[in-house]
């Protein structure tokens, strides 16, 4: 089978000594940066991605991808030892995972997760594997219209539906978008926005911005508040973590079904991991013989959410890969260094580049391997690490981010950029701006405008040329329907998804206290 | 209020729905976030001036100052409706952290200052120890032991694996 014969061309590669190699560091990389809280995935990928430029492409995108999926393994870890959750989708994950510690059973919640994550990652493997190039050769029938609308409804998409507010959303992904325009006018060669300053005629470094607005900004909201704990328990021997037999039975669907679940979540832009994990708690919660269960240890409880945000995590490369159009901000920046290294992500991206698909879908089964195995038994390693207090952390956090970004360009303009957009961002997060939506604007920003460049050149000036054709008219109005739901919901008196998801955090943290 | 980045971050313990200061009135409990959606305004009319200035075009050919100029229409558009949510919204919980707020951005800072001048390792001694200042209540021995640390893991990471063009001491 065609199928076959791909795979066996992306092991090639990914079997190479470079591609385990960075493979293994990517995985590790991130399942460190999961289980710590107060780092996180796109931190620490716009940290390394200037480390990549040494390297061949694929390699590069194989450890970057491997950090992205990587965290959502270890983010279960605390939440289990110490009701703290590594990343935000693993939040649900204290719900029922800490009481099993509680009880004496993290070695068989820790297990159960692994597993779990393991399943959810695979099955979302073989949905892109399946469902990747289909929508490459579909979406080559693109016109410019198409490829505007597509691009509008993937903003509008990620930056309302997670973030608290709507309106603040959108309004940072224009800020980004806006901030997408400083450089020179590939059109008119007209310089924009540069004032003068040599290092802006290429445009703001996206390195520069991400790591200000995501690495510094975040340092500066977390100094204060670090949460620390002590770890319930820190050493697990093999036999202590395996399930018991009423364990499998009960998680088997809930695993099978919150990987179903976040697979198709994950394709859709803007939905991540977060809402997929939580998802695929309310579900099993509603489904269950006996609800009461939850929240007191149940496995379906710590199953299904984290085969969910795998699962998610996984087939977010779908419209990646396959559309060039990334569904929220670690997306955003993997395409950022696909950019860097001379590829053009986009539907063409599959059939011009076979081998590094091809590639990257082998480098994600090897490295989901390699996880299982490095977060059962090396579980005892990664409680050591995780008792590092944060002002040690910290400073290697600021540490690697200065270098990151003084390496660019041996510039400290870049240097002030980053402080600047820490600072800013700093300010922007206490009001309840999330930096994500920015860095999608960013990216986004410029292809959009070309889109739109072009689309109006061939309609000759009108507007409608993007709801004449169906596709493009789709979009539009997915678009409009995202935007139209909120006020509709806030005027019949209910709230909006992410209000109702941001509050039952809240309600999470808060219990917590008890 | 919002998260900052879902893929990234952990989330902030909040110490619950404070309704802010009472007494005081929701513009002056509000003043951060207004000046927040105010300043996106400003930004907006900053594009829209900038925009035209770059020439518009017409709608058939697209200037460089085309796009700008929506997108600074839009944004004045935003910021109205941001004021309007900001004079409803609740205050932050936490106070704003100055003493982190300098000390983290003077590290960074100098760290640029020093590194192109003095190399790579007294920039990573000056970036640690000026951010440990900004701990309530630093402790000298855990920042040198970090300084030391984080040069020696520096300079085998960056100079010797990596070989980047950065010199680790320079007089």
């Amino acid at each position: 089978m065609d199928v076959l014969a791909n795979l066996g061309m992306g092991f090639k590669v990914a079997a190479s000594i470079d591609g385990l190699l960075f493979c293994f560091i990517g995985v590790t990389v991130g399942t460190l940066v999961g289980a710590l809280p107060g780092l996180g995935a796109l931190v620490t990928i716009t940290m390394l991605l200037p480390v990549t430029f040494y390297l061949d492409p694929v390699i590069a995108l194989i450890m970057l991808a491997g950090i992205f999926y990587g965290a959502q393994y270890g983010n279960s870890i605390t939440s289990i030892l110490l009701n703290i959750p590594g990343t935000p989708s693993s939040a649900v994950t204290c719900l029922d995972g800490y009481p099993m510690a509680k009880a004496g059973r993290a070695g068989q919640a820790l297990f159960l997760t692994a597993a779990a994550s393991f399943v959810g990652g695979s099955l979302a493997i073989l949905l892109l594997m399946w469902f990747a190039p289909r929508l490459a050769s579909f979406a080559m029938h693109f016109s410019s219209a198409d490829f505007f609308s597509v691009i509008l409804l993937a903003l509008v998409a990620a930056s309302t539906l997670s973030t608290g507010s709507p309106l603040k959303g959108l309004t940072m992904v224009a800020i980004g978008v806006a901030l997408g325009l400083v450089g020179t006018d590939i059109n008119s060669g007209v310089e924009r926005f540069t004032f003068g300053i040599l290092q802006f005629k290429e445009g703001l470094s996206l390195v520069a911005v991400a790591m200000g607005l995501f690495g510094i900004a975040e340092i500066l909201t977390n100094i204060g508040n670090a949460a620390q704990g002590t770890l319930i328990q820190k050493s697990f021997t093999l036999r202590s973590m395996l399930p018991t037999r009423d364990d499998v039975r009960l998680s088997t669907m809930p695993t099978l079904r919150g990987s179903a679940l976040g697979s198709w979540i994950g394709i859709l832009p803007g939905a991540g991991p977060s809402i997929a994990s939580f998802m695929a708690y309310a579900v099993e919660k509603k489904i269950a013989k006996d609800p009461s269960r939850f929240g007191k240890g149940a496995v379906e409880g710590i199953t299904a959410p984290e085969a969910s945000n795998n699962a998610a995590v996984q087939a977010a490369f779908i419209p990646t890969l396959g559309l060039g159009i990334p569904g929220d901000a670690v997306m955003a920046v993997l395409m950022g260094a696909m950019l860097i290294h001379g590829i053009t992500p986009g539907p063409q991206f599959i059939s011009s580049n076979p081998e590094m698909f091809w590639g990257l879908i082998a480098s994600f089964w090897i490295g989901n391997v390699m996880l299982l195995i490095i977060n059962i038994p090396l579980i005892n390693v990664w409680t050591r690490i995780l008792s590092i207090p944060y002002h040690i952390l910290y400073p290697a956090m600021l540490f690697f981010i200065a270098i990151g970004v003084y390496s660019i360009n041996n510039s400290p303009t870049d240097v002030v950029v980053a402080i600047v957009f820490g600072v800013w961002g700093y300010f922007m997060i206490r009001y309840g701006y999330s930096g994500a939506p920015l860095l999608l604007g960013m990216i986004m920003g410029p292809m959009l405008e070309e889109y739109l460049r072009r689309s109006l050149l061939l309609s000759r000036g009108s507007f409608w040329t993007f709801v004449d054709r169906p596709m493009s008219a789709t979009f539009i109005g997915l678009t409009a329907l995202i935007l139209v739901w909120p006020l509709f919901r806030r005027a019949m008196g209910g709230r909006t998804l992410a209000e109702y998801f941001q509050d039952a955090v809240r309600k999470l943290l808060r219990s917590r206290a008890t | 209020m919002g998260r900052s980045s879902d893929a990234g971050g952990p989330i902030r313990s909040q110490a619950g729905d404070l309704p802010g200061r009472t007494g005081g009135r929701a513009f002056s409990r509000n003043a951060g976030e207004i000046c927040a959606a105010v300043s996106v305004g400003l930004l907006g009319l900053y594009l829209v001036t900038k925009g035209i200035e770059y020439s518009v075009g017409t709608f058939r050919q697209m200037g460089p100052g085309f796009y700008p100029l929506a997108l600074g229409l839009i944004l004045v558009a935003f910021s109205a409706g941001l004021c309007v949510e900001g004079a409803r919204a609740e205050a932050p919980a936490e106070p704003i952290n100055w003493r982190p707020l300098l000390f983290v951005v003077a590290s960074v800072g100098v760290f640029a200052l020093v590194a192109p001048r003095f190399g790579l390792i007294p920039a990573t001694v000056a970036l640690v120890l000026l951010s440990a200042l900004s701990e309530r209540s630093p402790s000298p021995g855990v920042a040198i032991g970090t300084a030391i640390g984080l040069s020696v893991a520096g300079y085998l990471i960056f100079l010797y694996f990596l070989k980047l063009p950065i010199a680790a001491f320079r007089w």
